[in-house]
Formats: C-alpha cells, structure tokens, sequence
C-alpha cells in the first residue's frame, strides 16, 4: 500500500547523520505531481528527510509506515495521523484546505497531540478554535520564477478542465466570458475520468486551441506566456500552485468564492471571485481595472514570497518544539485505531460514524495528561467495547461536561467552589461500574465522600490531601448505567477549607482526572 | 534623609508599561531625593539572569477577574488574616498598613505612584486619612484613568467616584497630596470633580531611539498592539475599504498585527479579507519585541482608530511609542490622546471611518523625507513636554 522513495537533499552540506530523521507521509498521488517537493526542501534543512507515499485506498501497513523516525509529518493523509499518535511519535499535520475541512470536529478533537501546519486561513482558525496548536503558513510562487504578462490589450484565456462534473467546466467558461476572449487556450486532462468532449470547443467567438499532455514544462509554460486570463479550474485548492503562478505572472485569476482562492484574492482588486452560477463577468468595458489587477496580482505575489520565505525558520522551529505525542498502553487502543483509519477510507460519513461510535478511544487519546499508569492495569484481552472511561477536567477536554459547583476552567484541573460539586458524563452504552479513580486534592486536608447516582462509592470518607494525589475506588459490586441517563458523580467534603494562600477565589477542592472502570 | 517610595503594585509582569514607569520615575526622582525605592507586587518575576532589579517585591495582585498574571507563592506574611476571606478593598489596606510599618514611612518621606489603581487609592486613603498632616508623607499621585477605574462588583464610573471621593477626603483635611494626570483631558476631568488643579505629565516610554525612516516603497500605515474592538481592529476593513477607492494598492501598504490564537477562529472571515489584501503585510497576534520593533521601522504612521468612548480620558503607549520611534499617528478624535497628538502636531485626528480613509490618502501622496521632518518635530515637542511637566510635578513636591 505503500511505496518510498528517498530524496536527495538540495541543500546537503552536512552529513546527514547530524539532523534529526524526519519521516515525511505523502499522498501516492503527489509522487507524480511533485506538489509537495517545495516543502520536503525546506524540511530538508532542518531535517534528514525520508518519504513514504501511502495510497489510501489501500489498507494501511502500520509496521511498515512505523520507523525509528523521530518526527512524522503528514502531507494531507490526516487520516493516518492517529497511527503516529499513538506510537508516540512527534506528529505534525500539514493540512490542505481541499483535503480537510470536510473532516469532522472529532478528528481535530482526538488528533490534539499532532501540531498542524496550515496552508489555509480558515482551516487555521478552525484548528485553533478545536484546541490544536496550528501556525499558519502562506505560500507564494517566486515571481522570478515566471515571465510577466506585458500585453494586455487583448484578453487572452487559458483553462485546464480538471473536473468538468463540477461544473467548472467549458460551458461556463463560455457562458462567463461570452465574446470577450481573444483566444482561448483549454488543457484537458480531467481529474474525474471524464473523457473530453471536442464539441465543447465550439460557441465560441474566439479561436481555441487545446493540449491533453506537455512534453515539457517549458510547453505549459510557452502556452501561459500567451495568455492574460486564467480561469481556476477547482472550487477551493489545498494550496493553489497554479492559481498562484498566474497571479505571479500578472493575470486576471478568475477563481471560485472559496478558500484557497479568497484567501489570496480581494474581489476585483488582485483577480476576481465568482460564485457558481454566475452568468458574465465583464472584463473587456473596464479594461483599465482588468489592468490594475494584473499590476495588484504581481505585487500579491512580489510582497508574499519575501514573506513566505522569511516564514521558513519559523516553520522548522514549529516542527522541531512539536512534544513527542504520549499514549497509554492500553487494550483495544490499536484495534480501534485500525478500525477508525478504515472508516475514513470507506467516507465521510463512517469516518464520522467511527469517530462517534469509539468516543473512548477519541477521549483517551485528546485526553493523555492522567492516564500514565491506570492504563497498565487493563486486562490484556479485554473486548474492544470494554475500554474504561477517561474525563481529563483540563484545558483542552473534549468530553461535554454538564455539572454545578465547579469553577472555571484551568490548565490541567478544575476547582469545585464550595463543598459539593456534581458532574455527568454522557454514554454511549449502558456499563457497569466496577470502580473509580480520581486524581484530586484540596485547599488543606478534608474528607471526601463521593457518590455515583444515589450510591455513595466511597465505603469511608476519604482523606484528600494538599496536593493531588491518586485516589482508587473499587466497587464491592458493579453498579449498571444506562446510556440514556449517563454517569452523574457527586463528590462533597466534609469542611470548606478557610482560605489561607493568596489566591482570593473561594475554592475547596480540585479534579484532575476521572477513570471509570467498566466490566 | 529625604526617601521616596515609587509604588506599583499592579507591576506583576516583567513585559508592559507598569515596569518601564516605575523605572523611569525612579530614575528622575533620583535627581530630587536621597533614596529611592521601586516598590512592585510580589508577583512580579525576577530577572532571569538571576540579577537584582532593585525592586521591592511586596503587594499581591487583586485583579485576578481583569487580568492574568503568573502568581508566584504569596509570603505567610501578606496572607492576611489567617482563616477569614477578605475583600480586596479590606486586603489591599492590610498590605499597604503592613508596608508603611515595614519600612517605617514617616512624614519626611514621599510616596509616588505612577498609574493609581483602584484598591491601591482606597487603601491609601484608609492608612492615611487617619493620620495628621504633619504625621503624614508626602503623597504623588498620578492617574491615568485605567486601573483606578477597575473594581471588584462595581461599573467603571461608580469604580472612579469612590476613588475620587476617597482621594477628596484626603485633600479635605489637608493631607499633603498632589495629583496629576496622564493627559490634558483626564486633567480637566480630574480638576472639575477634585475642586484643585491637577498636574499633566503624559506616559513616557524611556530608551526608545527613533528609527530611520523607510525610503523606498509606498508610505506604510501600522496597526501593532492587541487586536481588540476598542483598539479598532474592526474598523480597519471599512477605513481600508475607503482607502482603496480613492488609491491604488501600490500606493499605498498596511502593517496590521492579528489577534492572538485564542480569538482568531471566532474573526476567521474578517481574517481571511485582511490577508487577501494585497498591500497589507499581517503579524501573528503575540510578536515579540523586536519584532514590535521591526514593524515601527517598516512603517511611516500608526493606525490608532481606537474607541472614542473608552478613551475618552485615556493616554496611549501606542502613541508615545510611535514618537519615540519617530513616526506619526492618525488617532481618534475626542480621545484623551488625541489632544496630545494635537498638541506635539504628531499626525491627524479622525473621527469616521471615512476621515480616517482620507487621512490616510493625505499621509500617503507625502514624501518619507516629509513624514520623518513632522515626526523629528513632534518627538521633541513630546520630549521637551514630558520632561518639563514630570520635573515641574516632582520638583515641586520634594521642595
């Protein structure tokens, strides 16, 4: 399911054996493309970089994928991300826009070890706003690279018809441009298997010539030189490469209203946004604007890549300061891995599915922080379904919540504000409770009487301490929860502490981490 | 052995401007006393070198609700009473009691305080109101209408009044108390409810150098400091938005400092259209220092379309440091420093959206050579202001 293929270090003049190994997981696809070579350059300075392609049609080969690599970067596989995750690997994500914001809430949520390289402004905030650590990156062609439009007195188009079912297509080319083309260049390889149709050549008041394969790049490149118009031939881009290159060169980039195009194009400044269905953008009456875009659109590019290049320490420090991601062992964590990964690759929909379906393992890997020794103690056969249930109160707790008496949240603990506090966790099953672990603490020692429903677990009052410690529960006889009542823990103490530090909040006793185990 | 006292004690973070007047004052008051002693919260962190600063680390931080600092562990000694939850107002007396007992305050010294907050005024009031004039120390208080303002429980004008009453009462029983405030402004508001005049000393961002100027390129408008509605972040699309009807974006170039990671999903739109700008060059939300630096010395004039309500008393770091670098500033008319970029002549003032956008169409058809003479002037105009209020304040006092 995989191939790999080793790169050469452009910029080689140490010995490899000085960098850290960096193991980088591209698309099978990209081994064609070349899309992400830009980027394996760059790691490559840091970094003694090694590539895997991964077809993810294909089941995954985990102990082939797995090496001694110290960091995992994933290029728009992020499917694979909890396979890296969960072997404890220092695993950085570099999303594309096209590639991941289909993906559902769940997958940021249980991925938050992983580190994310954005190339996409929404796909950024969204990382962030799911509580994943995410730099943004933007990446621009060198205007030096490509030769700049200096004809604009007739507009000429150029338009590679990737996917014609997507209705980007020559019709509404033809639509949208009407008469105003002087000549027409279409590339027609499509990307969907769509075979090409010459009649859709016809209609139009211009000459069309067409290409379906370039020898050379200097052939693509000879056939964009000719042209000032280009038309995006995708809804939204990971990256945009193309898109980009035109903009460098100084042509009216003509784009659909989604990222990547709206995030490097200001309507009618420097290119053009439309949205589908559009019926006629008129560029031939205002041609003194159509030739302040291409000026705006060279200057995007001019400023952007000096920044983009500027950008690249900051990125190898990004990938360098990524913490190694920390599992538990524990039992049916790497079934349920597999199972998940193998979702994804049927759709969406089961990914989504799976990702609901296997909330603990979702739970277990968002929430590590204080699980470093329960997990031993799981049985080593048990069923996939029986793992326990881990609720982290920390920043960063992707389980809901619902409860009374708790204060706001902190880095690693919430504190209850006076002498009882509730919580309930929602199920996804009905369980039996064979016991309870808490890692807690209080302003000065107290007594701690904690109750699941109506049954008080604690046979004695237990002693909390000043500072957090663990505290284990085993229940004489399992007590059953029904998923549609889920689990509400009612923990009080005997005493609200005085205050006695600075800290001028009325707070009594703090939760860490909550284990439930289930038999 | 004449001793001052300058006091902070909202200075819990090594970064800002809390620590920067503490140490400026300290510097001037040292041409005037024979001691001279910073006095900051317990909380402020220690060099890291493991130097000593020379400042006294003693009160603790009581506005937890408004800002979050590193808390370092509270001493048994500041903590209070022990078994009994006091109020802020209640615990900032105990302290500033435990302080003047400490260091054995007496009428021969002077205490001073750059920016007064809110429980400081208070529990200044509670220790010394009781005391007689001539048991009293000489008391500097400068207010910059921020801190004092804030409270527990209370909105910002209550807040204010029950300073300015506190602070009357003082003045009424002929306690040696000397006010000033941050800008022109605030002083008129200070001298109306006090019944006295009110010294002007505007904030002073010491050791700043100014900057060589850009040349080459379009002039370059800066938009730094946090990313906040009231510092009008969201009024950069429309003014932008203005600007680019009437210039081309070649003409024309913004440096604009995003929010930080916390806040940016919930702006990913407005994001998303400041970055598609082809003239614009956007920071990350948190930069640090030098690159804060960095963005002065690529820029011509800072952006400062700040809310007019809540800045209608209040001075700007912003601004002074805009100076300081010698670069101008577009401010927000009706601002308490917008009369000081009036009065140094350090820009223009604006009230819409739209002057703005025509502000900076004017800033931009000058020459650099043009911004950098008006900046050069205003820096002095601003320097020789600065120290001519803070010693005419100082100097009046340890006479």
């Amino acid at each position: 399911m995989f191939s790999k293929k080793k790169i050469t270090p452009v910029l080689g003049s140490k010995p490899r054996n000085t960098k850290p190994r960096l193991l980088f997981v591209d698309h099978v696809f990209h081994r064609k493309t070349r899309s992400f070579d830009f980027l394996v350059r760059i790691f490559e300075q840091g970094f003694d970089v090694e590539t895997k392609y991964v077809d993810p049609s294909l089941p995954v080969d985990a102990a082939q994928l797995i090496d001694d690599s110290e960091y995992v970067v994933i290029g728009q596989m992020d499917f694979l991300t909890p396979l890296f995750i969960a072997a404890g690997k220092k695993v950085i994500v570099v999303q594309m826009y096209d590639g991941s914001a289909g993906l559902p809430d769940t997958h940021w949520q249980m991925n938050r070890q992983a580190r994310y390289l954005n190339f996409s402004t929404t796909l950024h905030g969204r990382a962030l706003s799911l509580g994943c650590d995410s730099m943004l990156v933007r990446y621009f062609t060198d205007p030096a690279s490509v030769k700049p439009v200096t004809d604009m007195d007739t507009l000429r188009g150029f338009f590679w018809q990737r996917l014609p079912k997507s209705g980007i297509n020559l019709p509404m080319v033809r639509r949208m441009m009407g008469d105003q083309l002087s000549h027409l260049h279409v590339h027609t390889p499509a990307d969907d298997g769509s075979v090409f149709n010459e009649a859709d050549l016809e209609g139009f008041d211009c000459p069309v010539t067409h290409s379906s394969w370039f020898e050379k790049q200097s052939d693509f490149a000879a056939v964009m030189d000719n042209a000032n118009v280009f038309i995006a031939p995708r809804h939204a881009e990971g990256i945009g490469h193309a898109f980009l290159e035109a903009m460098a060169r100084g042509m009216v980039v003509i784009a659909h209203d989604l990222p990547t195009h709206n995030e490097y194009i200001h309507n009618w400044t420097n290119g053009i946004l439309f949205s589908q269905g559009v019926q006629s953008i008129n560029l031939r009456d205002q041609m003194d604007k159509v030739r302040a875009i291409s000026a705006n659109a060279r200057l995007t590019i001019e400023r952007g890549h000096k920044a983009w290049v500027q950008s690249h320490p900051a990125m190898l420090e990004f990938i360098r300061t990524t913490p190694a991601a920390q599992m538990v062992k524990h039992a049916g964590l790497s079934a349920n891995i597999d199972r998940i990964m193998a979702a994804y690759q049927q759709g969406r929909d089961p990914y989504e599915d799976a990702l609901n379906r296997f909330s603990e393992t979702r739970q277990l890997m968002a929430s590590w922080r204080d699980f470093e020794t329960e997990a031993d103690q799981a049985p080593k056969n048990a069923p996939a379904d029986q793992t326990d249930i881990h609720v982290f109160m920390g920043e960063g707790n992707s389980r809901p919540l619902t409860g009374s008496g708790w204060s706001v949240i902190e880095a690693t603990h919430r504190w209850a504000v006076a002498q009882e506090a509730d919580m309930t966790l929602p199920l996804t099953r009905d369980v039996a409770v064979t016991g309870v672990t808490l890692m807690a603490r209080a302003l000065e020692p107290c007594k701690l009487t904690v109750r699941l429903g109506d049954t008080v677990i604690t046979s004695a009052p237990v002693e909390l301490k000043e500072t957090f410690a663990r505290i284990h529960l085993p229940l004489a006889k399992p007590l059953r929860a029904s998923a549609s009542d889920g689990l509400k823990f009612t923990l009080s103490i005997d005493k609200v502490p005085a205050p006695h530090s600075h800290d001028p909040r009325s707070l009594s006793f703090a939760v860490k981490s909550l284990n439930v185990q289930t038999g | 052995m004449a001793r001052v006292f300058i006091i902070d004690p909202v200075c819990a973070m090594e970064y800002g401007h809390s620590l920067n007047a503490l140490k400026y004052f300290a510097d001037l008051a040292s041409h005037h006393f024979d001691e001279v002693h910073m006095v900051a919260s317990q909380h402020l962190p220690r060099p890291a070198d493991g130097s000593d600063d020379g400042v006294i680390r003693f009160f603790d931080f009581h506005y937890d609700y408004v800002l979050k600092i590193d808390r370092a562990p509270a001493p048994l000694e500041l903590m209070h009473v022990p078994g009994q939850r006091l109020s802020p107002e209640a615990a900032a007396t105990v302290e500033f009691s435990r302080f003047m007992t400490a260091y054995d305050i007496g009428p021969e010294d002077t205490l001073l305080y750059p920016s007064i907050d809110h429980y400081s005024a208070l529990s200044l009031a509670n220790v010394v109101g009781g005391l007689h004039p001539h048991q009293c120390p000489a008391l500097l208080v400068r207010m910059i209408a921020v801190m004092e303002m804030t409270a527990l429980n209370m909105t910002n004008p209550d807040a204010f009044t029950v300073v300015i009453d506190r602070l009357k009462g003082l003045l009424n029983v002929g306690l040696p108390l000397s006010i000033c405030a941050e800008t022109p402004t605030f002083g008129n508001v200070l001298r109306q409810r006090l019944g006295q005049p009110v010294h002007i000393v505007p904030y002073f961002a010491p050791g700043i150098d100014p900057l060589d100027i850009p040349q080459d390129g379009p002039i370059t408008f800066l938009s730094g400091g946090s990313a906040r509605p009231d510092k009008g972040f969201f009024r950069l699309k429309p003014i932008i938005e203005g600007v680019l009807t009437r210039l081309d974006p070649s003409q024309v170039r913004f440096i604009i400092q995003g929010p930080p990671d916390a806040t940016f999903a919930a702006h990913t739109d407005y994001m998303r259209w400041l970055y598609s700008l082809p003239n614009a060059e956007i920071l990350p939300g948190q930069v640090p220092y030098t690159e804060i630096v960095r963005s002065f010395r690529d820029s011509h004039v800072a952006l400062m379309p700040y809310a007019q309500d809540v800045y209608a008393n209040r001075g700007s770091a912003m601004l002074m440091e805009a100076l300081m670098f010698g670069r101008l500033a577009i401010c927000q008319a009706g601002t308490g420093f917008a009369d000081q970029a009036r009065l140094y002549n350090a820009g223009a003032t604006c009230g819409t959206e739209d002057d703005f956008a025509d502000a900076i169409v004017m800033f931009a058809q000058k020459s650099p050579e043009m911004i950098r003479e008006q900046a050069a002037l205003a820096r002095r105009y601003y320097l020789e202001d600065v120290d001519r209020s803070c010693r005419a304040w100082i100097q009046a006092e340890a006479a």
